[in-house]
């Protein structure tokens, strides 16, 4: 660490200007940009990345903790913070060839990782560093990242993220997607129920005053496989969801896709299915319902949340 | 591969348009957020318009100050208040406007012509075109390496090049004489700092490579790339230490004045000394412009359409400044041009014409549109369009650009009727506004005239240029009896303007053609 600071210090003082006019344009740009935090972070979050053979590394990565800096995202963010002082000291050996590409798509990534509910983010770092070994190249790795993340609950990334895993070596998508050969038909198959059973899978949403994504009890209308539009009347939600998780996305214009038939239908507090019901207590003031497929998603007529739930069908 | 700072390059689009519906959801947008992902320019099929925009807004937010927008432009009725007594209008452009000085050195750098930067010291000329070498991917000492500095002592060896000793002591003939040609000649950006400062015998070497593209040094010749040019004055009113020669500030394409400093942006000024603020050590990456890119951007820009009508409208204004009636006796000779060279003072001449000295726009200049003028207009209003994100050439885009181009070649005669009328005094200081009213009034009389739809010599014109080949006799006779009575319907009108005169010589050109295709006719017939 103390080499570190020593390598840090010297190419700082070797480009001091240079240095200086970009924390002069960053304090413009963001007045509350502090220079003491700054220099913390650097000594934090940077140094433990360079080396004497690294020392490249210091011209990217000091621009791009400026920019965090401030944001206060290292504050503000737990992810990111983690992946600096985890996944980054872990993968400083792929830092050296693309730094500012490396660091600054993976810091997008945690970030918007962390913002979406019930992503776990810090099941995507553990597995990004696992993968490591079997991404020799960095833009392969960064290809696993995206595909793990619908493995960490971004649905709504499923169909491209399917489309990588097929470009992927096929042992690393197995690793990335345990049952891929599965997974890549049935998307549900993590999930599925034994067959004629119905199960509940996820829950999102919520009331916006609670940090969730309505103002009223919202409605739910199916718009193709695996994807619902829900709208509280003032916006409208895609719901996408799948083995991995259940996302919502505002939508302005959306186009709705056909639906297969099904004969789910839900009725005070029960979900019945050729001819069996299944009870599920917390749909038993219902809102509103639809189904596609083997999915049926309810919302509540006093609740803010929407309810996933799926079936497998017999034979 | 180097990062991008927060140095906030303008996120994309610039100007944006109808927002498209989203379709689906892509994983690439994992990795988009607050962290900027930069990666150097590829070169590939980025949009190049989009990228012209982005360098614009960083240097405008981030590398020069000049809080102006003098390049106006409306989509809706713009807010406009007044000041003083004498009815200053101050408008709030509705759409998205300009900084000349930093827009027109930017188009100069696309279309790869010659920009002449006015105005006082510390203004910034220099350090704009610095920038203009930086996104060409020079670096900062190869741009200042390739700056010449115009002093009174600079030689044709200092600007080109000189023999190498050795080779003059022993060569046998002029081939064997190696030339090491200063490096700045093999540039793609080509700054000429203080060019009113060059000798007078210095000025016309650079205007060979200016003009011509090529050094020449003992029978040794350099040719050059194609390059955009930046020459900076302190004075444009020649007043350097030596007089510009007229060929040379004939071949500057456009002229950009460095407005005055707002005193507002002291402060700025005094945080950039405090903190030692160079932003041209600092350019992102992103903003670079490969040789490739450049030559497709040029390539682009060339490809934008410019309308029938409107080019209408540009021959309409063009037309109106070289006819000068007592110019000659003969009608082709009636022109400024043969005024010029017989060195006569227009007003000895005098106009008995009896025509409306405040309409006819012929009477504010001393002289009319050259050929390079109007080439210059046609690639600066493409290249306006370019930049906005168009495929087609709008008429604001030429009134916007028309004065910068014609800065300095139309020259106003000071003395004409239509600058001593009410409120027209600071048009005789004010060019750039001068000449958009010229434009302005030049479109009322198209307007007026309805030329849009009704124009006569316009159908004849077509007409013709549909071929000569395998017409009939009978019908190039009724070709010509309609130019003989659309020129006595002209005659009718009494007096003569300019945009008359090109149109009269144009049927003069048309019946000779027709004259001379039917005596062939007849010939074949016998």
């Amino acid at each position: 660490m103390a080499n570190s600071l020593a390598v840090l210090e010297k190419e700082l003082m070797a480009n001091r200007e240079r240095y200086n006019t970009l924390f002069a344009l960053a304090k413009r740009a963001r007045p509350r940009l502090d220079e003491e935090r700054f220099l913390a972070n650097l000594k934090q979050f940077v140094a433990p990345l360079i080396s004497e053979s690294t020392d490249a590394l210091i011209g990217p990565l000091y621009e791009l903790t400026l920019e965090l800096t401030g944001l206060e995202l290292f504050q503000r963010s737990p992810a990111v913070a983690t992946l600096w002082t985890e996944l980054l000291p872990a993968a400083s050996s792929r830092l050296a060839s693309q730094p500012g590409v490396i660091a600054a798509s993976l810091t997008n990534a945690v970030y918007n990782l962390e913002r979406e509910q019930g992503v776990d983010w810090k099941f995507w770092l553990k597995q990004m560093e696992k993968c490591q070994s079997q991404c020799p190249e960095s833009e392969t790795w960064l290809k696993a990242g995206q595909v793990l993340s619908w493995v960490c609950g971004m649905a709504h990334y499923r169909e491209s993220a399917k489309a990588l895993a097929e470009s992927l070596p096929s042992e690393l998508a197995e690793t990335l997607v345990p049952r891929w050969d599965a997974v890549r038909d049935d998307p549900w198959w993590s999930r599925r129920p034994a067959p004629g059973r119905v199960a509940k899978v996820h829950k999102v949403g919520g009331f916006v005053g609670f940090g969730g994504e309505f103002r009223r009890p919202p409605e739910v209308v199916a718009a193709g496989p695996n994807q619902f539009i829900v709208s509280d009347g003032t916006d409208d939600w895609l719901l996408s969801c799948d083995g991995f998780g259940a996302t919502l996305k505002r939508v302005v214009e959306f186009e709705m896709e056909d639906v297969e038939k099904s004969d789910i239908s839900v009725c005070d507090g029960e979900i019945i299915w050729s001819g069996q019901k299944f009870p599920f207590p917390e749909i038993s003031k219902i809102g509103t319902f639809d189904v596609a497929g083997q999915v049926l998603v309810c919302t509540g007529a006093l609740s803010h949340h929407v309810h996933v739930f799926l079936g497998t069908a017999v034979g | 591969m180097s990062y991008n700072l927060y140095q906030h390059v303008a996120e994309a689009p610039t100007r944006p348009g109808t927002r498209q519906a989203k379709k689906s959801f892509d994983v690439a947008d994992l990795f988009r957020g607050p962290a900027p992902v930069v990666e150097e320019s590829k070169g590939g099929e980025e949009p190049l318009d989009e990228k012209l925009r982005q360098a614009y807004f960083w240097i405008v937010n981030h590398a020069v100050i000049s809080p102006h927008y003098d390049i106006e432009y409306n989509d809706k009725p713009p807010q406009v208040f007044s000041f003083g007594d004498s009815k200053t209008q101050v408008t709030l452009p509705s759409s998205q406007s300009y900084s000349s000085f930093v827009l027109l050195p930017l188009l100069n750098f696309a279309v790869r012509r010659r920009c002449l930067l006015v105005g006082g010291p510390g203004r910034g000329k220099t350090a704009t075109a610095i920038l203009m070498g930086i996104l060409a991917g020079y670096s900062l000492k190869e741009v200042r390496r390739g700056i010449q500095h115009g002093q009174p002592q600079m030689t044709i060896s200092d600007l080109l090049g000189n023999p190498l000793p050795a080779d003059l002591v022993n060569a046998q003939s002029m081939d064997d004489i190696r030339v090491s040609w200063r490096s700045w000649l093999g540039m793609r950006v080509k700054i000429i700092d203080e060019y009113n400062r060059i000798p007078t015998r210095t000025q016309s070497a650079l205007l060979t490579v200016l003009a011509d593209n090529y050094a020449e040094v003992l029978d040794h010749v350099y040719e050059c790339p194609p390059a955009a040019w930046f020459l900076t004055a302190n004075d444009d009113g020649g007043g350097g230490t030596y007089q510009v020669i007229e060929a040379l500030r004939d071949r500057i394409d456009v002229v950009v004045r460095a407005l005055h400093f707002n005193t507002r942006f002291f402060g700025e000024m005094l945080t950039r000394i405090e903190e030692g603020i160079r932003p041209e050590e600092v350019v992102p990456p992103k903003l670079i412009f490969t040789p490739a890119q450049t030559e497709r951007l040029y390539q682009e820009i060339m490809a934008v359409e410019l309308p029938s009508n409107l080019r209408r409208r540009l021959e309409f204004f063009a037309s109106q400044f070289e006819f000068f009636e007592p110019g000659g006796e003969q009608v082709e000779y009636k022109t400024k041009d043969c005024l010029k060279i017989s060195g006569i003072d227009p007003h000895v001449l005098g106009d008995q014409s009896g025509k409306d000295q405040l309409k006819d726009l012929g009477f504010q200049t001393q002289n009319g549109l050259s050929v390079r003028a109007i080439l210059s207009i046609l690639v600066f209003v493409k290249a306006m369009a370019y930049f906005r994100g168009d495929g087609i050439v709008s008429l604001e885009d030429v009134r916007q650009i028309l004065p910068f181009v014609l800065h300095d070649k139309l020259v106003p005669d000071h003395n004409a009727s239509f600058f001593e009328a009410p409120g027209n005094g600071s048009l005789r200081v004010d060019r750039v506004s001068w000449i958009r009213k010229l434009f302005d009034m030049a479109n009322a009389e198209y307007d007026r005239l309805d030329l849009d739809r009704s124009d006569p010599v316009a159908e004849l014109d077509a007409e013709f240029k549909q071929g000569l080949e395998g017409l009939k006799a009978p019908e190039v006779k009724k070709r010509l009896v309609k130019i003989e009575r659309q020129l006595a319907d002209m005659a009718k009108g009494r007096k003569m303007y300019g945009h008359l005169y090109d149109d009269i010589l144009l049927l003069k050109y048309l019946h000779q053609r027709y004259t001379n295709y039917l005596s062939w006719l007849q010939w074949q017939t016998h």
